[in-house]
């Protein structure tokens, strides 16, 4: 208990730096003195503050708390701690429903809303294909498996019949994009975010017991039907606001629920909420980071979670003497 | 009243029945073994009292209530069921592993409380692991996580213990632990159904055996009914020879090799 209590205040510790380092560095560099008088701050300070800066760095949390927990329980649900918020299929039909966006020429208020609607129809497919069968574990793999490649042969499909410069923003979005946040979008991201990660805590002792299989699962008491049920679409609203908000960042879902296992076990209560901590400060750094090394030029955050993350696991992996991923 | 009541019970997967109208029924405070050669059925009857199987006829009435009108919560505050197979990914300590046998008792939402992990101590003393409680599940031995997986079945604090073949990999003296504490428990008051392989353990530790064959019951009652060269070599079809355990008094099974019988055709005997 001790233990937890300080790795909690650690991560929120930690949160709270990255924001106040996040808001400092920039495109414009914000002095100490100016953040503090933010508030009376006018014209253009203000608006880098308020309407660009904050809304672009809470997005990052959100999506990376989003990404993170979502891995976590997916990982948890499938039994495999390979799994990651994509597995399912999610980021086929958003990657689609961003390429048509991009294709036909709709502004970038429009990109979101179709790559969330493309996310959802992977979804419903999956779904659906799952219910076909009695709904379980590998049903539900093998059509997200599926339904990725069916999409993403589509979008190739697109592509090879589309203008080269419409195939470079497409696939820049994919590698990962938190360029598009302001406030409505952080918004309503917040919303689907925080009140997934809630439910999902909701069932964490449930997803403790899906770990063992269905079948031991059923005999503690677990309908694993309707609790896979909940906890994918669950995952896949979390999944599919970060992806239309913020492109296809790899690595966060993946990385940070197998960090944060190695480090205090496998109970999903606290292994949602540390991981969420976790992932809201990996992405939030590596965002900074992205659009500040090689400013004017933005670099995708994706390629960023993945070198950095890349690198950081390997010399965990190497350091740590009992590491087993699980 | 009996505690398990199966009548004219069938079942089987996607509409193959594999076992085939089965009745008998279970006293409170039994020690049951389930027998029977390879693909007779077993795990499916059992899969079926454990309700994760649908019967396709028949039913299983438990305490006078038919289970199919029970939820599987409820249920598993009362029966309490080890699989034969039980892969878990993950590195749970054993403390956190004995605690999930808790969840049928516990609401959503409901922490567990003093008294609960007053009954995972008392599990894990039981099964004489509480010092391994810090220890991953992972790194046990056989024998240990056999424990373990029992210790959280007690967690639930049932009346009634499934277990499929659950000796099945350990060496004898820890196939001997197992069956004790089994029996032990039983003493104390669980009822036990228990599937096995081995014939002399089943001779040597349950009160009653059923034999299955080809999805029915052959035969069932005492060691000494059941367990007769007659019955065994026509379920089995192989030569066997039962003798006397000279303590226990109770049938012990030989096995003849093909060797065996070539040598004494050649010898004329």
């Amino acid at each position: 208990m001790k233990k937890n209590t300080l790795i909690l205040l650690s991560l929120i510790l930690l949160l709270a730096l990255t924001f106040a380092v996040s808001l400092i560095f920039g495109g414009t560099r914000i002095s100490l003195s100016e953040l503090l008088s933010a508030n009376q701050a006018s014209g253009i300070m203000h608006t880098i503050i308020w309407k660009i800066r904050i809304p672009r760095i809470i997005l990052s949390m959100l999506v990376g708390a989003g990404l993170a927990a979502s891995g976590a329980i997916l990982q948890g649900i499938l039994r495999n701690p390979l799994a990651e918020p994509y597995t399912l299929g999610i980021s086929g039909g958003a990657a689609f429903g961003a390429t048509i966006a991009v294709v036909l020429g709709i502004g970038a208020l429009g990109l979101p809303v179709f790559a969330f609607l493309g996310a959802l129809l992977s979804v419903s497919f999956v779904y659906l294909i799952a219910s076909k069968k009695y709904f379980s574990v590998s049903t539900l793999v093998l059509s997200g498996v599926i339904l990725s490649f069916l999409f993403s042969a589509v979008i190739m499909l697109i592509f090879s019949v589309s203008r080269a410069d419409k195939v470079q923003s497409t696939l820049l979005w994919l590698m990962g994009d938190l360029s598009s946040a302001e406030t409505g979008l952080t918004a309503i991201v917040a919303g689907f975010v925080l009140t997934g990660i809630l439910v999902l805590l909701l069932f964490s002792r449930e997803v403790d017991i899906l770990t063992l299989g269905e079948e031991k699962a059923a005999y503690l008491g677990v309908d694993a039907a309707s609790a896979l049920k909940i906890l994918f679409i669950t995952t896949s609203l979390i999944t599919g606001a970060c992806v239309a908000s913020s492109g296809i960042i790899g690595f966060v879902g993946i990385i940070i629920p197998h960090f944060i296992r190695q480090l205090r076990g496998p109970k999903h209560f606290g292994l949602v909420i540390f991981s969420s901590l976790a992932g809201a400060i990996f992405l939030c750094l590596a965002d900074t980071f992205a659009r500040t090394i090689i400013y004017p030029v933005e670099l995708p955050v994706g390629v960023i979670t993945g070198i950095l993350g890349g690198l950081f696991f390997i010399v965990f992996l190497l350091k740590s003497k009992s590491w087993d991923g699980m | 009243m009996n505690l398990l009541d199966i009548k004219n019970l069938s079942c089987g997967y996607d509409g193959k029945e594999i076992i085939k109208n089965i009745s008998f029924s279970v006293n409170k405070g039994a020690f049951l073994g389930i027998l029977g050669p390879n693909g007779a059925g077993k795990t499916t009857l059992f899969k079926a009292l454990a309700k994760f199987l649908k019967p396709m006829n028949g039913g299983i009435i438990f305490q006078g209530e038919n289970t199919a009108g029970i939820s599987a919560g409820n249920l598993a505050k009362k029966v309490a069921v080890l699989p034969q197979v039980l892969d878990v990914p993950f590195s749970f300590t054993i403390e956190e592993f004995v605690l999930l046998g808790r969840h049928p008792h516990l609401k959503k939402l409901e922490i567990p409380k003093k008294k609960d992990y007053a009954i995972v101590e008392n599990a894990m003393a039981k099964l004489d692991i509480d010092y391994l409680r810090h220890r991953k599940l992972k790194d046990l031995s056989g024998g240990e996580r056999q424990r373990a997986l029992i210790a959280q079945a007690l967690a639930q604090e049932p009346e009634l213990l499934l277990l499929d073949e659950p000796v099945n990999h350990l060496d004898i003296k820890h196939q001997i632990e197992i069956l004790d504490l089994l029996k032990d428990l039983n003493s104390a008051g669980l009822t036990v159904i228990i599937i096995l392989h081995d014939l002399n353990l089943a001779s040597e530790y349950c009160d009653n055996l059923l034999l299955l064959n080809d999805g029915r019951i052959h035969s069932s009652g005492t060691a000494e009914s059941v367990l007769k060269y007659e019955i065994l070599e026509e379920v089995y079809k192989t030569v066997l020879i039962v003798e006397k355990n000279p303590l226990s008094g109770k049938p012990y099974i030989l096995l003849v090799s093909k060797f065996t019988k070539e040598k004494r055709k050649r010898e004329n005997l």
